[in-house]
């Protein structure tokens, strides 16, 4: 009886699972792409069978899904929808519809609206999952549909942003044009930098800066360069991680030959972290470093990307007095610097070449610029007589840097200079690197990545904030990635790399 | 003897109205596990391919559509460095807190038991219970705040005594002791709720019987209070070891900061590592994969257990 | 004998079982005076349920403190017990927020409450058939509750079904259901229904014709307080502390559960720390994230009401008691 009743169970559950199955199977519409070439990466170049059906008529208002992360849904998301679809009915007959993912749920809630390939239109990503997602499928190949469909848009974002934005050659993404290169730089608490008279403007390496700072740690007597776990990063900004996101591994981005290295082991990395650690042992970083969560907001010198009219907008509010930015090293272009934000369009959208027209619209239209950026006309934010903005509250939580371009957002009325001016020459002068396009697929050395990247997160911490000792710590570290296969991704991905770029 | 003929009796019963009384009354709790728990269950298979997104179609069809690839997936999750060390603290860990979890708690159920004043006792109860309110999150700041290096209260007592401060989160050495300890005071309130509901649960007259026998007051527990409480400590017994190779998240990667260098061989669990994986946005196959492998070797252990002790107490068995 | 009803019959017999029950109490009274511990093994357990106590409130209190704390005392001395500065301004931030904090508060409460309702009727119904001696599809439900113990789809299948299959997502339902019945439930009320519950009445009242339900309703239930009370007390912890509901499935702000929305600030933080990636627009967000003070007055929030709930149920254990076991 027992058995009978196991069997019971087992068809129970079966037929369940069967009928689950079937149900879902048939209940998403979509064209009928042949199993075969479903089956074929989709990150495949060409496979246009994957190219929706075609826009119905421009009668017809469609309704696209806009998924990015910012502070939760805005307070007045329902007028603002309102007044934002009347204009966008207009221009090119779309309705948005946008859901606002808080950052906290952002990891979570964007893994299951791809996983679960959910209906959305337009999907915002960033570097973390971009290439892993393409490999799974999940992103529409739009090479050739924004040189035909937009070619405004095309024109409008300088030729190396758009290969970062791609994999293999083929373009997935439209990126955020906005500080889009890399330019790291040196934050100072001007008052205090100052009184000791320091000549920060002349600093612009770490050797430079390093008596400075031991003056001012003195002088203080608390440290003054505060970190936290995440470490300085800068000390290795020139070399590109090949899409890896694993730190020892990279090439440097100005080096002809693409040749992989060990990134710790360089000499010029390696004498960077030697400065930390001497800082380090000098008092200059809190003796903690290692183990905090965060920074803390103030700290009398820092490092950070952005651009330097920044100190005058962002980063004297976040230290609370003022302060003023020199930069360090090079503005440089890469895979990394531009997949900080981009938007990707769903592979089974239904109206992908509507999406990508509204994300041309973005870029270009500042109107729905600003309606994105500071929120809704006349209740968030008025236009002045000089053409600049003013904001009547702050109660606005999506994030302007998710959208598109920075470069036709209108300047605010409380600052005589537009930053974004700054931003984009930084861009236009930036240096692109030597692996710009270039993503080190993995995928067949997965042990030995996940291996690797479980020793380096663990050397981490002490390794960027200067808390050990460079030269013997990276030693030890890479005595361990060695027997974790280190050689063996370096090898593949100088195989890989020799291919490309033939 | 007699009771396998008891049993083949039992199998040959026909339906009675009973029967059906009884299944009606569990039949709403019956819809509900199949639409919650064994609807989803088809996500098991997704430990076993290599999912891949059908463009226009749902998540049912790629799924069915992706390749298999065997066991592929826990391979990954076996051959990875740390698996040895990983099964070694989620086991080690959990044994302890299952031990300490049965034997502190009881104890001071039936010592809470035994207070005259019914009022202090409830006063204790709910402030003992306090922890389990907590979250984890809150608590890692709390013990932050007595475990920095340079502000915390550790630290500064140790100074005051004229002794070396500690760099705690980098002193592998006490983690084990801190961890425990920080476990036992979350779920000890808690426990102890359980196992005195059982207790007052006892019959008076059996302690009344124990009194004019002359029982002190460890035999009376030892004898009559142990016993009763038996079958609850049992199916808790089981039940954490149904979840041994699972880990309080919580507890390991929030209280020690996100588990540094220093601490990582000695506070490394299946769970903090499966986490780092999803960080990495691992794709979802060995994820589930590694879910998989403990829900598995859980199935086991819990299978020997319940084995076990129904050969020592068949009452007690919960299946 | 006069025609006495069915329900008469019933009531009969409780009240004999009070009436025993009443008596037993007093018996038991009684010779607990005999059966006291000493007085100085009282006060020394006294001392070691005040210590405890008190280690598990301290923290409590320590966190408390710092949510009274000037953000620049923290900087300056760091967590101490005794705040140097004082300022309610984290508190000031939360009364700003009350509108969606209280719009939060009443979704908990709704949730937990009809969560706890259906919660505790799914469990002990299923508790019960389990504890039935003699059962048809016994063995077939003990496997069907025990199964998912072990076994579960995990975060993606479970979204597919309740999303795309159940249509529940952005609903009430979704933050309810599937949390009612966890098999660790089950199985509780199962052991103390199989321990607590003698045959013998349950089978005098079969004879006496009443259908399961009916036994369940008038007789089982009432003798059940304590474990009511303890299956209750779960379905609200967990209903009151669950976040991730909503995190994966609500957008609506009006369905935003106290928790969630408390923890939503946390993480974000966590987010934005970890992120260093998003470059400077991202760190933007950092400067307008609540202070370390708030974070703590937000933990305040989210364990008081449920610290007062508390109280309510214990009654419940300590009543369960006079009413108590049936003898003989």
């Amino acid at each position: 009886m027992r058995r009978i009743l196991k069997k019971l169970t087992a068809v129970i559950i079966g037929t369940a699972m069967i009928c689950s199955l079937a149900a879902c199977g048939k209940s998403d519409s979509g064209t009928k792409a042949s199993t075969d070439a479903v089956k074929k990466e989709s990150s495949e170049a060409g496979e246009s069978d994957t190219t929706p059906k075609a826009d119905k008529s421009s009668d017809e208002v469609v309704t696209l899904k806009w998924a990015m992360v910012g502070g939760g849904m805005p307070n007045n998301y329902d007028a603002w929808k309102e007044h934002i679809d009347a204009y966008l009915e207009e221009k090119i007959g779309v309705n948005i519809d946008i859901e606002v993912v808080s950052w906290g749920d952002w990891g979570n809630r964007r893994n299951v609206i791809v996983n679960t390939n959910e209906e959305y239109d337009i999907l915002f990503t960033n570097s973390d999952t971009f290439t892993s997602d393409v490999r799974l499928g999940a992103f529409l190949n739009i090479t050739d549909m924004v040189k035909t469909v937009t070619p405004e848009l095309y024109d409008f974002i300088p030729e190396y942003y758009w290969q970062a934005a791609g994999v293999e050659g083929q373009l997935f993404a439209v990126p955020t044009y906005k500080d889009s290169s890399r330019s790291e730089y040196f934050i100072w608490d001007e008052k205090l930098a100052d009184s000791y008279n320091i000549d920060y403007n002349n600093m612009h390496t770490l050797a430079d800066v390093k008596d400075a700072l031991i003056t001012l740690t003195e002088g203080e007597g608390t440290p003054a360069y505060l970190l936290s776990g995440q470490g300085e990063d800068g000390t290795f900004m020139e070399y590109d991680q090949i899409g890896a996101g694993l730190f020892p591994l990279g090439v440097k981005y100005n080096d002809e030959t693409r040749t992989v290295v060990s990134v710790f082991e360089a000499e010029d990395v390696m004498a960077q972290f030697k400065i930390m650690h001497e800082m380090y042992k000098a008092g200059v970083i809190n003796s903690d470093a290692a183990t905090l969560p965060d920074k803390p907001s103030y700290t009398a010198f820092g490092a950070g990307q952005g651009w330097s009219l920044a100190a005058k907008t962002t980063w004297n509010i976040g230290l609370g007095v003022d302060a003023v930015a020199v930069q360090w090293g090079e503005t440089i272009v890469s895979n990394d610097s531009v997949r900080g934000s981009m938007n990707c369009i769903s592979a089974s959208s239904k109206n992908p070449e509507k999406a990508l027209e509204f994300l041309q619209l973005v870029n270009t239209d500042a109107y729905l610029r600003d309606s994105l950026f500071y929120g809704l006309e006349g209740d968030n934010w008025d236009y002045t007589e000089d053409g600049k903005i003013h904001r009547n509250h702050l109660d606005w939580t999506m994030a302007g840097y998710t959208q598109g371009t920075f470069f036709i957002v209108t300047p605010l009325d409380d600052t005589e200079f537009n930053q974004w001016d700054e931003v984009k020459e930084l861009n236009e002068k930036a240096k692109p690197s030597v692996m710009l396009g270039f993503d080190f697929d993995y995928t067949s050395l997965a042990n030995e990545y996940a291996n690797c990247m479980e020793i380096f997160n663990r050397y981490r911490s002490e390794l960027l904030t200067g808390t050990a000792e460079p030269e013997s710590t990276v030693k030890a570290m890479m005595k361990e990635l060695r027997a974790a296969g280190f050689d063996t991704l370096v090898e593949e991905a100088q195989k890989q790399i020799d291919e490309t770029f033939k | 003897m007699f009771r396998k003929n008891e049993k083949k009796k039992i199998k040959r019963r026909r339906w009675t109205r009973d029967d059906t009384e009884l299944a009606l009354l569990g039949f709403p709790t019956f819809v509900w596990y199949v639409l919650f728990s064994y609807l989803p269950m088809f996500g098991l298979i997704i430990a076993f391919k290599n999912y891949k997104i059908s463009a226009g179609r749902g998540f049912l069809y790629g799924l069915y559509q992706s390749a298999w690839v065997g066991l592929e997936n826990f391979r990954f999750f076996v051959e990875s460095n740390s698996f040895i060390m990983l099964l070694r603290n989620t086991i080690l860990y959990n044994v302890v807190f299952i031990a300490l979890g049965l034997v502190i708690p009881v104890t001071l159920a039936i010592m809470i038991s035994q207070l005259y004043s019914k009022r202090r006792s409830k006063v204790y109860q709910t402030a003992m219970f306090f922890p389990h309110f907590m979250s984890w999150v809150v608590i890692s700041y709390f013990v932050y705040a007595f475990l920095n290096p340079d502000k915390g209260v550790m630290n500064q007592i140790l100074a005051y005594y004229g002794k070396d401060t500690i760099m705690w989160y980098s002193a592998s050495k006490y983690w084990p002791f801190i961890l425990i300890f920080m476990q036992v005071w979350k779920t000890v309130g808690y426990s102890m709720v359980v196992y005195l509901a059982s207790i007052t649960g006892i019959d008076g007259t059996l302690f009344e019987a124990a009194v004019i026998d002359g029982a002190t007051k460890f035999q009376q527990a030892r004898y009559i209070t142990i016993p009763c409480v038996k079958p609850i400590m049992i199916m808790m017994f089981i039940l954490s070891v149904g979840r041994i190779f699972y880990s309080d998240f919580g507890l390991f990667y929030q209280v020690t900061q996100r588990v540094p260098n220093s601490l990582y061989t000695t506070v490394s669990t299946f769970d903090t590592y499966i986490f780092s994986a999803l960080q990495l946005n691992v794709p979802i196959g060995r994820t589930a994969a590694a879910s998989m492998f403990q829900s598995v070797a859980c199935c086991g252990t819990i299978l020997i257990a319940n084995w076990i002790v129904s050969k020592i107490d068949a009452d007690s068995a919960i299946i | 004998m006069g025609s006495k009803t069915f329900n008469d019959i019933i009531r009969d017999r409780l009240d004999e079982v009070k009436r025993n029950n009443i008596i037993a109490k007093r018996e038991e009274e009684e010779a607990n005076k005999l059966n006291r511990i000493r007085k100085p093994t009282n006060l020394i357990f006294n001392f070691i349920f005040f210590l405890c106590s008190l280690a598990c409130l301290i923290p409590v209190v320590f966190v408390f403190m710092i949510s009274i704390s000037s953000e620049q005392s923290l900087a300056k001395y760091g967590y101490r017990f005794i705040p140097k500065v004082f300022s309610s301004v984290s508190y000031r931030f939360l009364w700003n927020e009350r509108d969606v904090i209280f719009n939060a508060l009443g979704i908990s409460t709704l949730v937990t409450a009809v969560g706890t309702l259906i919660g505790v009727i799914l469990t002990t119904t299923m508790g019960y058939v389990l504890s039935r001696p003699v059962f048809k599809l016994k063995s077939f439900f003990t496997w069907m509750v025990f199964v998912p113990m072990i076994f579960n789809g995990g975060m993606v299948a479970q979204y597919v079904v309740n999303a795309n299959m159940l249509k529940l997502k952005d609903t009430i339902w979704v933050l309810v259901l599937p949390l009612a019945v966890s098999s660790f439930n089950v199985i509780i009320s199962k052991t103390f229904f199989k321990s607590t519950i003698p045959d013998s009445i349950v089978e005098s009242a079969k004879i006496d014709g009443a259908s399961q339900l009916n036994i369940f309703i008038r007789i089982v239930l009432p003798i059940s307080k304590p474990v009511l009370a303890t299956i209750a007390l779960f379905l609200t912890f967990s209903y009151w502390n669950d976040w991730f509901q909503s995190s994966l499935y609500i957008t609506n702000k009006k369905l935003i559960s106290l928790q969630a929305l408390l923890n939503n600030i946390m993480r974000n933080i966590e987010y934005i720390a970890n992120n260093p990636d998003g470059g400077l627009s991202l760190q933007q967000y950092k400067t307008s994230m609540p202070s370390e003070s708030v974070r703590m007055a937000i933990a305040i929030v989210i364990v008081v009401p449920i610290a007062c709930v508390y109280p309510f149920f214990q009654k419940y254990f300590i009543s369960g008691l006079t009413i108590g076991a049936v003898k003989g």
